[in-house]
């Protein structure tokens, strides 16, 4: 079942302030990985594996979560709209509706208001809003 | 330790890689999976609205998703169109069959959207299940290639499968779609002349333009049904023979990624994307009273072609229009004899 906008509303800030301690998290404990060894005696003011392996995985950590984020904060479904044109046979008379069950192209749907002429459904189509190239790629 | 790092990684490696990979398409199957399960619970909501009671439809579709056609022997391939032709038409007739038990009170057009949702749930099913051979059979042999290549192959195949699972609330709706472009371009050029049923399914408009006399081929709508174009050529040009001068054919074809959808391309030769028998038909036509034939197609891509008609291909029916009149206007002349042809799943598109 799908859930309304009000819950998806309220996981997707959650989520977004959980990733968002995450990042910081993992972003101060690469900064501190960096500069731990100038704090350290002259002598021992090399990086170990360890410190290198530590503060790649911790700097990947935070680019990952913050893709993650970028994708919940960005609105994957924009709004789409199944609309029809209707256009009177005789005259100039045309208008934009949003699509009925029934309609189909050619289908006479009412009376002219303008010559009382047939108006027929000329065209049914999707509408999509633009949207950025991140929101418009297919979710696999 | 960085010994131990990379001693691990040179041996488990690979192992660890194919981990990743198997539970990436795990995740991906489960997708799958669902995508076939709502479409059957979508097609049985659907029979339920038309006569039969949801509990027992779900076991009739169940069983009816796993159709097939096996395609003729080609080793021989001296007459393999006629026998794909009448392999084509019994597996139509079964379809219809199925669905007549699905949808008892349907009307007409109504089986014709309901076949095109079953055809969508078929094939829904029948890639969950390929892929979910492919990661078994990977599991199985702890085949790297195997896993490797579905895993690789995954992106276009949810693609895929997204799109036919769009084009059920096309199909359901008796919304057009983007492959109903050509029958959308006919119905324009023939709307207020006079129409009959020519063969099955298929309609021939004929009417005046320009001082030249136009027959305009399309399928039977509003229902979702593609017709017998080929078959339709066939009869109008062995009556008509060499008083027909031109053959105009219009279809939505693929786009190359890149090219933008509803562009207009002018050819030569039959656009028209069936498996081969109408294609063979319109052909054979021509060829026999040498008679011109001009391409003009739409480009979209195969989800645009399977889901509701986007505003750009609807936008570009009229200025296929004008390209069909500039046609007719140079290359025939008064009192000739011209044949349009609009090739695509006519739903949503009346006549």
């Amino acid at each position: 079942m799908a859930l309304d906008n009000e819950k998806v509303m309220k996981i997707s800030i959650r989520l977004v302030s959980l990733s968002f301690t995450l990042i910081l998290t993992f972003l101060l404990l690469s900064y501190i990985l960096l500069f731990l060894p100038s704090s350290l005696k002259a002598e021992n003011r090399t990086y170990s594996f360890q410190t290198i392996l530590m503060m790649i995985l911790a700097s990947s950590t935070a680019l990952l979560l913050f893709k993650q984020m970028k994708n919940v904060l960005i609105p994957r479904k924009a709004e789409e709209k199944i609309l029809s044109i209707l256009k009177c046979n005789n005259c100039d008379y045309s208008e934009t509706v949003e699509f009925k069950k029934g309609f189909f192209i050619g289908k006479k749907v009412k009376e002219c208001p303008k010559c009382k002429g047939d108006v027929t459904v000329d065209l049914i189509y999707l509408e999509t809003p633009k949207r950025s190239k991140e929101a418009s790629k297919p979710q696999t | 330790m960085f010994l131990v790092f990379m001693a691990l990684m040179t041996l488990y490696g690979q192992k660890i890689q194919l981990m990743i990979w198997i539970s990436e398409i795990e995740r991906r199957l489960r997708k799958l999976e669902k995508m076939a399960l709502e479409s059957k619970d979508k097609l049985a909501e659907t029979a339920s609205s038309f006569g039969r009671e949801k509990k027992g439809v779900l076991k009739d579709i169940e069983s009816f998703t796993k159709y097939f056609i096996i395609s003729p022997v080609d080793l021989d391939p001296a007459g393999v169109l006629k026998r794909l032709e009448y392999l084509l038409d019994m597996g139509k007739s079964k379809l219809e069959e199925y669905t007549s038990i699905l949808a008892p009170k349907a009307k007409d057009s109504e089986l014709d959207n309901f076949e095109n949702m079953l055809l969508a749930c078929v094939a829904l099913d029948y890639i969950y299940r390929v892929v979910r051979h492919f990661l078994i059979l990977g599991k199985k042999t702890q085949s790297t290639l195997i896993i490797m290549q579905i895993h690789m192959q995954l992106p276009q195949i949810m693609e895929i499968a997204q799109s036919y699972f769009k084009a059920l609330e096309a199909f359901s709706k008796g919304l057009p779609i983007g492959d109903g472009i050509g029958a959308l371009v006919a119905f324009k050029l023939g709307n207020g002349g006079i129409y009959k049923e020519i063969v099955r399914d298929t309609i021939v408009y004929e009417r005046e333009l320009f001082g030249r006399k136009l027959y305009i081929i399309k399928a039977k709508g509003p229902g979702g049904t593609v017709g017998k174009p080929g078959e339709a050529v066939k009869k109008i040009v062995n009556r008509e023979r060499n008083r027909l001068k031109r053959v105009i054919i219009v279809d939505a074809a693929g786009k190359l990624e890149g090219e933008p959808t509803g562009e207009i391309a002018e050819g030569v030769g039959a656009a028209i994307g069936d498996p081969g028998p109408e294609k063979y038909k319109i052909e054979e036509s021509i060829r026999k009273y040498n008679i011109p034939i001009d391409a003009v197609i739409i480009k979209e891509s195969l989800v645009e072609a399977i889901t509701i008609m986007k505003k750009e291909i609807a936008l570009s029916a009229d200025k296929v229009i004008r390209k069909i009149q500039d046609i007719i206007k140079s290359r025939t002349m008064e009192g000739d004899r011209v044949l349009v042809i609009g090739v695509g799943n006519t739903i949503g598109v009346g006549q």
